[in-house]
């Protein structure tokens, strides 16, 4: 079995372009691109990007893919995908449980699905439709989201078991979306783990967010916080050694303090596992 | 329509501001109103296209002011829903918009300005391409020169408008107080430079004449002959000089003469 455990990485930002190339910091093992941001024909942005991925592992991550939509998967979309894709050669690439708009709309926005087997239908087949264009497998992430439809008779964590086997997919598993929608539709973040496939789980999202008492929004703009670090290690213990990243997308820290967050996270895997469990893909390499 | 299809237009018609019945298919919770859980969406709508006009037109809204800059973002909103990938290039259409709406409409420099900030973007992302400099040049055999054409950099263009709005641009981004609003022709080359920032010259008669008949293909000699036209006296230096120039901004990608290609 090949291993995927890539350790422990950062979303990689503009604000961070010029800091991660002067300094390329060894306590990063690999970074998470969104991948519409580099849609672009050249320039700046562009310039880092290549640059920087000489030295890092990378994954990309998209939130256009839309497929939860009921309108047709967007081929444009998929060939700017496969171009930046093949540009890039990333260990993986992900998109959401979601759908970002209909007759041609964008909301740009991860919008929840209903949790019915028509859904579940449509989205099987999507996925197969954009694995095979990719040519490879695709990770799908858990949404957070603030409403439920009264349609949805599947919990949430059973549609995505079901979809990632019958799509043959990998799952990026948010803790910190299963902690804010476990907060906002009252279920048991224990449950969704404990429930989730370990075998197709590939990848953590660790964020931070906004929380208002009553409900909470997936703001990107704090800290992780210990509720959501709790849970990490809950995930540690049940899906084993996960590639794990911090996703920061608002009122962004200098590159110094994200870092030291993230080594927040590789300390919690350090008491959790083994280190055997936790020895990266490229460092068995060297 | 399936189910699905009609859970979706309802949620979307929701979250754009049309009459829809979604309400009725959300899960009441208790704790927190259907209201608000579905007012999240549609807040997250608008903040998204509002952050991303703000910093793709930081200048227009300065110039603007909040009250007008929010009106704009909107009523485009409204007018222009996004149809694209990527949020960056969800103002595209706002030059456009400024054109037809009934505020903006009466004082069209600033659909001008939004068009200038917008050509500065498409500079920030345009291909990537070689740039040749003055040493390229002077390799070419001194018999080739009057067959010399260039191929500009794919970020080199032209804007060309009938108001100061690369001077109220300007002033506005050194936090100096703008000047009023002129109509008058001016010509403008933007482009990006080879730290890859985006720059932008004005050009006066000779540079624009140059710059057009090269754009369109024509050689040097032809390009010559075309200046004396126009000057009324021997082009000659002032066209290698500008030629010079444009090589160390970075703006010739290739330059072709005869059979030879330098790139
Ligand atoms: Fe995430």
């Amino acid at each position: 079995m090949s291993n995927d455990f890539l350790g422990f990485g950062l979303g990689l930002r503009t604000d961070h372009f010029h800091d991660v190339l002067e300094t390329k910091p060894k306590n990063i093992d690999w970074f998470e691109i969104i991948s519409e941001n580099f849609m672009v024909d050249g320039g700046k942005p562009k310039y880092y990007l290549h640059a920087i991925r000489e030295h890092y592992p990378m994954v990309m991550h998209g939130v256009s893919m839309s497929l939860g939509s009921t309108d047709p998967l967007d081929m444009d979309y998929m060939k700017r995908l496969k171009q930046l894709h093949d540009e890039l050669q990333p260990e993986w690439l992900s998109d959401h449980l979601c759908w970002t708009g209909i007759n041609g709309i964008n909301t740009h926005d991860l919008l929840p699905v209903p949790y019915t087997e028509e859904a579940l239908d449509l989205m099987v087949e999507r996925i197969k439709q954009a694995q095979d264009y990719m040519g490879r497998q695709i990770l799908l992430e858990n949404p957070s989201s603030y409403i439920s439809f009264d349609d949805s008779a599947i919990p949430e964590w059973e549609f995505l078991g079901a979809l990632t086997e019958r799509a043959d997919c990998h799952i990026l598993f948010d803790v910190n979306n299963v902690y804010v929608s476990a907060r906002n539709h009252g279920f048991d973040p224990l449950e969704y783990i404990k429930k989730t496939p370990a075998d197709r789980v590939k990848q953590f999202h660790l964020a931070g967010h906004t929380d208002y008492g009553d409900y909470i929004i997936d703001t990107h703009d704090h800290d992780v916080p210990d509720p959501v670090w709790e849970l990490y290690k809950e995930a540690l213990l049940h899906f084993g050694p996960v590639s794990t990243m911090i996703e920061r997308d608002g009122n962004i820290p200098p590159f110094e303090d994200l870092r030291g967050e993230l080594q927040i996270a590789r300390k919690i895997a350090n008491e959790t596992l083994s280190p055997e469990q936790l020895t990266p893909r490229y460092q068995e390499a060297v | 329509m399936s189910d699905l299809q009609e859970r979706q237009q309802q949620l979307l018609d929701y979250i754009m501001g049309k009459p829809s019945d979604i309400h009725e298919h959300i899960q009441d919770r208790g704790k927190v109103s259907v209201d608000i859980q579905l007012h999240i969406y549609r807040n997250a709508y608008q903040v998204s296209f509002w952050e991303t006009l703000d910093t793709d037109h930081e200048l227009l809204g300065k110039y603007l002011g909040d009250d007008m800059f929010n009106t704009m973002v909107r009523d485009y909103i409204a007018a222009y829903p996004s149809t694209f990938r990527s949020l960056r290039d969800f103002g595209d259409r706002l030059p456009k918009f400024l054109t037809e709406h009934e505020t903006f409409s009466p004082h069209p420099q600033i659909a001008e300005f939004a068009r200038f900030e917008r050509e500065l973007l498409v500079a920030f992302d345009a291909m990537d391409a070689d740039m040749c400099s003055r040493e390229d040049l002077t390799r070419i055999a001194p018999e080739q020169w009057a067959q010399l054409k260039v191929e500009f950099h794919p970020s080199v263009r032209a804007f060309i408008t009938g108001y100061n709005v690369v001077d109220i641009w300007q002033h506005l981004k050194a936090d100096r107080s703008p000047p009023d609003a002129i109509a008058r022709n001016e010509y403008w080359v933007l482009w990006r430079n080879r730290d890859r920032l985006t720059e932008f010259a004005s050009l006066d008669g000779f540079e624009q004449a140059m710059y057009e008949t090269f754009s369109k293909g024509y050689n040097l000699e032809q390009t010559a002959e075309f200046l004396i036209e126009i000057s009324n006296s021997d082009p000659t230096e002032k066209l290698l000089t500008t030629l010079f120039s444009w090589l160390d901004r970075g703006w010739i990608t290739r330059l072709h003469a005869g059979l030879n290609v330098v790139s």
